[in-house]
């Protein structure tokens, strides 16, 4: 609660402080624009610093409340979940995923497509910016996987050139109650996407480069909020600035 | 029966083409997906001879042909939904004869269909199998009637299957039939057909000698190439085609993928050879590489303050949008276009489109653009365009740039009308449509078919009145081989459709229709119709419809009145002594719980002077194409009705869209009529308010 | 009694397709565009000469010819731009990213070391390693190359011949594959311009499943050859 109150607390700075229509923090450097900006524009000054991995680039809007509001939704949620049962090692588990989240750092993340040649030729890739303030991440090719969701531990793996994400679980210490089925992936670029991992239901499933895997929780035919959890979970991780 | 119209001869060539875009998106992949599932000899999910709980992908449509020395099977298999297959079938018995009386049918061999349906009642887990239950060839006259349950299990490249039917694919009682046990009415298998046939036969389900079958399938490391070894539970000693030998009751096989195609060649029986064609494509993503004139670019500043050339707006309209323009308004700060939809099927993509050139052609200052879609003389939907949002959001000027929240589709404001007095359209028009009506199955030759031209010319008098007729012009046919034009059978009903033959082998010079017509909206969102003349082949008179369609909404409902007298078949102009009253309240609901489908009701008195229902159940699927499927259900008893104990059909809707470079709009219907007979016909009404009002509430795009 | 049924199937089974004349436009527009033969690009030595940037020739896979436009030289890489906004990325010759293609190459690791950008120093003995990202869901894909120079080919521009050396680049798709393969090995080609050492034209398949770019340095070619025959050149 304390971490959403400094959030909040350094937002009416920034907003106070600043005249700028918008403001954009790429990669730790701040830029004010007076005048709405378009994507090619913003990119510029970076785009040819280094080579890179445009799949993985990442716009987050960081003056709105939606990503921790979900937050709140995800953790009000497991409480409730681990309070109504009594299966100890369920509630560990859920418990374990709170704290988890808890670490997680948010923003509201932009879904479009952020790559600065395709934006110089493609006006669709190329939109202008609305008034607020933004943080954008360019990241080189990153070698990681990101392992969350059901687990004991949160953990980064390297990641698998032409492996089936099946070739991760090895490394994966789920916790009970979690589906040991199906994992999402969400790609670097915002995607989510389902593979299967059991004997049954392999899907030849790659993640991308700095991907996040979730290990979701078991669907009880009866408890629809369970579902909900995976779905909550889902729409969490597209949110997250990967450290 | 059904008007029967196309431009056939181009679809070869394109379906072509669609399929090419197919291959290259799986080509482009190192890593090859599994061939997936394969269709058995019957079509449908399954081994050589037994179904599996497995199903295709959703929107899959497989048409087969399989061959085992005295059967051949031609079957068209879809997956409707994804725990939901049906599949139609006609099975050709090669040591059978269609007759005994070689006048009637010739040397032609036996011919039967049958349908099937299967349902997924569980999906695969870690710990349980997928489960289907299914039923073969239901309807009566089945050769291969059979009810099963099946499981699957998959373990890596293996698939395990294990089944128990009924019927004939348990014939050999290879266990007890569990039911047996437990009431003894289940142990035997009732003979023979309810009513005359076409009916569901549930009093035999489940009953007489069951088995148990099963087997495997493998996927081998070379991705084209699957492997099946099978258990069967039929002892072929039942069989139409009469008691066969069986060596074994493995069967083996093997299949081979190539494309589209599907390749399998088995050993059944331990004795017989066979082998099986099948082409598969999936109505949801099947799609068509497209031509289209590039958006227009609405460059940063706006800068027009007049329209200069009266001539570039519609005609930009009509290249780039495929919209007609009949006439425009412009208001202090609004700009109003009157005309029809011509092109661009999909509703959003036409929106744009009109948008993009409207803000391009049209004074900067014009705050809000409002596009009246007509069908025919009645005004249809009005969509209102945010001209600010609108080029905001086609300039990509905000990261939520959707342009389909800058509109709303709504009914024609009155005052929208009011602004144009449309110029009364009247003078004359005429037109021309190839048509092919093909037959299956009959006695005289399998396939039978009758090409040639509907010529259509046409008065409108004023913008609600036309008069109307149609030519049809035979050019190609072997209907002359028809060695009958009506059956023998004895029939309490009137003859309202069985003479079907008569009419079709008439002239090649025929009257299809002649008739006066008048539509218009009498109310908001109530439109009605009135008709009086030759209406179709079979008959004329009188009649007039109403219907309520708001604007995108799920339901609709009106009614139709008619009174009709039937048309000789002799001669052109004269009519036969029956009389009726027919007409039908009619219902077209689009139900939230099932996805893309729309059911109709027609409830009334029907051609023969029967009362029920005709229930039509039609599901779309994303490219476009819509399956059907409708039954008519009135108090005539099955055995009035005579064979086929009702009238029923399927159909196939697809959007010429899918066929052809350039966006286009319209349909081809592909109807299938197992039987039909005169119970339960609806009169062909010349035109139905609920195609001339589709855009209301678009089902079909 | 089932023969006795089957007598009356015949008459009532129709299967017909209907449909409406407003289409036949669009369909006589389908059989015109399929039947056309794509025309390639094919610009005159003046117009090549007079484009107002430099000029490529693409073609991919089977489709016609199409010219792209150097859109910028920035940060060590030539990034090429066609009529419908598709763009190659290049570095030194190579195709290191593509987009707006059916699948896109999204990067290529280890481009530094790749012998194409000092042809003169190739040791055939020596191999090239990298990784390659792909847009369909393929990522860290291991490809090897090893490559060897022929000298004194002549290809033929604008009716004149230009004398080039031939670099062959043998390549190998090294990852597994879930299901057997066969087509794990292949070749692209470079031809540079033996006098200046300037590339003028590759053919490039960037995967064992893409489809091969043939690229023709239009411009390039266009500077190399002698003032004097372009008249003489010019249909």
């Amino acid at each position: 609660m304390s971490k959403a109150m400094i959030a909040a607390a350094a937002l009416l700075l920034c907003c106070g402080v600043s005249h700028a229509e918008v403001n954009v923090d790429i990669n730790g450097q701040r830029y004010s624009y007076t005048d709405n900006p378009r994507l090619a524009e913003v990119l510029k000054p970076h785009a040819l610093q280094q080579n890179w991995y445009w799949s993985a680039a990442a716009l987050y809007r960081t003056d709105t409340q939606r990503a921790e509001k979900l937050r709140q939704q995800l953790l009000a949620l497991a409480t409730e979940l681990a309070q109504q049962s009594d299966d100890a090692q369920l509630r560990d588990s859920l418990a374990l995923l709170q704290a988890q989240v808890n670490q997680w750092q948010l923003a509201d993340r932009v879904n479009m497509r952020v790559d600065y040649d395709a934006a110089t030729v493609v006006p669709a890739l190329n939109p202008r910016f609305d008034t607020g303030s933004y943080r954008l991440v360019l990241q080189r090719r990153p070698n990681t996987v990101f392992v969350g969701g059901a687990v004991r531990r949160e953990v980064s793996v390297p990641h698998l050139g032409a492996s089936d994400v099946a070739a991760y679980t090895a490394s994966i210490k789920m916790t009970p109650g979690a589906d040991s089925e199906q994992l999402a992936i969400v790609q670097p670029d915002g995607r989510v996407i389902k593979a299967g991992i059991s004997y049954f239901n392999r899907s030849n499933t790659e993640a991308m480069p700095g991907a996040q895997l979730l290990v979701l929780f078991t669907e009880p035919m009866l408890d629809q909020r369970f579902s909900t959890l995976n779905t909550l979970l889902q729409q969490l991780a597209v949110h997250r600035i990967l450290p | 029966m059904t008007v029967f119209r196309i431009p056939f001869s181009l679809s070869l060539i394109t379906l072509a083409v669609a399929s090419c875009a197919v291959h290259a998106a799986e080509g482009s992949r190192w890593q090859q997906s599994p061939a997936g599932v394969s269709q058995m000899a019957h079509g449908g999910v399954g081994l050589i001879q037994t179904p599996t709980a497995r199903m295709a992908p959703a929107g899959n449509l497989s048409m087969n042909y399989t061959d085992n020395e005295e059967y051949r099977l031609w079957s068209v298999s879809i997956q409707l939904f994804d725990w939901m297959e049906s599949t139609v079938r006609y099975t050709d018995v090669r040591n059978r004869l269609y007759s005994d009386d070689p006048n009637f049918s010739g040397d032609q061999t036996y011919k039967d269909k049958g349908i099937d349906v299967k349902f997924r009642l569980l999906q695969e887990s870690t710990y349980l199998p997928q489960v289907s239950l299914g039923i073969r060839d239901f309807g009566g006259t089945g050769l291969f009637e059979s009810e099963f349950v099946t499981l699957s299990k998959k373990w890596q490249n293996f698939d395990f299957h294990l089944g128990i039917g009924w019927g004939y694919l348990g014939n050999s009682g290879n266990i007890t039939n569990p039911f047996c046990e437990l009431k003894d009415s289940f142990c035997q298998r009732p003979e023979g057909y309810n009513g005359r046939g076409g009916k569901i036969d549930y009093d035999q389900f489940f009953k007489g000698p069951a088995s148990l079958f099963g087997g495997i399938e493998y996927q081998t490391p070379w991705q084209p190439l699957r492997l099946k070894l099978e258990y069967e539970g039929n002892d072929y000693q039942q069989d139409f085609a009469g008691a066969l030998a069986q060596d074994s009751s493995w069967n083996f096989g093997a299949v081979y993928q190539w494309g589209n195609f599907d390749f399998d060649l088995n050993y059944q029986r331990g004795n017989t050879l066979g082998f099986g064609v099948h082409y598969k494509m999936n109505l949801h993503t099947v799609s068509q590489y497209k031509v289209k004139p590039a958006l227009r670019t609405i460059p940063e500043q706006i800068t027009r303050t007049e329209i200069t050339d009266r001539d570039a707006l519609p005609k930009a309209l009509l290249h780039e949008a495929g919209f007609a323009l009949q006439t425009a308004h412009m208001t202090d700060d609004e700009f109003v276009i009157y005309g029809q939809q011509l092109a661009y099927r999909d509703h959003d993509e036409a929106i744009e489109r009109i948008g993009r050139v409207l803000a391009t052609e049209v004074p900067a200052h014009i705050k809000r653009y409002r596009v009246v879609n007509y069908g025919g003389n009645l005004p249809l939907v009005e969509t209102v365009i945010e001209a600010e949002q609108f080029i905001a959001a086609t300039r990509y000027d905000s990261l939520q740039h959707e342009v389909k929240s800058t509109y709303i589709r709504q009914a024609p404001e009155q005052q929208t009308l009011d602004y144009s007095s449309a110029p009364s359209q009247t003078g004359f028009f005429a037109g021309s449509e190839l048509f092919w009506i093909q037959t299956f199955g009959n006695p005289e030759a399998f396939y039978m078919y009758q090409a040639g031209v509907f010529a259509n010319a046409g008065y409108r008098l004023t913008n609600n009145l036309v008069l109307n007729g149609t030519a049809k012009v035979t050019l190609l046919e072997n209907f002359d081989k028809f060695n009958y034009t009506v059956d023998a059978q004895q029939t309490p009903l009137p003859r309202v459709r069985t003479y079907m033959r008569e009419y079709v082998t008439g002239s090649t010079l025929s009257m299809e229709n002649l008739y006066l017509q008048w539509q218009d909206q009498v109310l908001p969102d109530v439109y009605a119709q009135a008709y009086g003349g030759y209406l179709e082949t079979m008959f004329g008179g009188v009649g007039g419809e109403v219907l309520y369609r708001p604007v995108d909404s799920n339901l609709a409902i009106g009614f139709d009145v008619n009174y009709v007298r039937q048309r000789s078949y002799e001669n052109e102009f004269d009519f036969f002594d029956y009389k009726t009253f027919t007409g039908h309240v009619n219902i077209y609901w689009k139900p939230e719980f099932l996805p893309d489908t729309q059911l109709t009701f027609n409830i009334g008195q029907f051609l023969a002077k029967d009362k029920g229902v005709n229930v039509d159940f039609a599901k779309r699927f994303d490219s476009g194409i819509v399956v059907g499927a409708y039954a008519a259900f009135t108090n005539v008893s099955s055995e009035e009705y005579g064979e086929g104990s009702f009238t029923k059909g399927f159909y196939l809707s697809i959007p010429f869209d899918l066929f052809s470079l350039r966006p286009s709009k319209g349909r081809g219907r592909l109807p299938w009529v197992p039987i039909a007979r005169d119970g339960g016909q609806p009169l062909n009404r010349p035109s139905t308010l609920i195609d001339a009002t589709e855009q209301r509430s678009p089902f079909y795009d | 009694m089932k023969t006795a049924i089957k007598q009356l199937i015949g008459g009532s089974i129709l299967l017909a397709l209907t449909g409406c004349a407003g289409t036949y436009h669009s369909y006589l527009d389908t059989l015109k565009l399929a039947f056309s033969s794509n025309d390639d690009v094919n610009l005159s030595l003046q117009q090549v000469k007079a484009a107002p940037s430099d000029l490529l020739y693409v073609r991919h896979g089977e489709r016609a010819v199409a010219a792209m436009a150097l859109l910028r030289l920035e940060a060590g890489q030539h990034k090429w731009v066609s009529a419908d906004n598709a763009l190659l990325i290049m570095e030194q010759g190579r195709v290191v990213r593509t987009a707006g293609f059916e699948n896109d190459l999204l990067y290529v690791s280890n481009t530094q070391n790749d012998q194409i950008r000092d042809y003169k120093t190739i040791n055939p003995a020596s191999e090239w390693l990298r990784l390659a990202d792909w847009q369909n869901g393929e990522y860290g894909y291991l490809i090897k190359s090893r490559f060897t120079v022929q000298a004194n080919q002549s290809l033929s521009f604008f009716g004149q011949s230009i004398n080039t050396t031939l670099i062959t680049e043998q390549l190998s798709y090294d990852s597994d594959s879930n299901f057997i393969r066969f087509d794990n090995s292949w070749h692209n080609s470079f031809w540079f311009d033996s006098a200046s050492g300037t590339l003028i034209k590759s053919v490039q398949q960037l995967s064992p499943v893409a489809e091969p770019f043939e690229m023709t340095y239009i411009s390039r070619i266009a500077r190399l050859l002698p003032a004097v025959t372009t008249g003489a050149s010019d249909e």
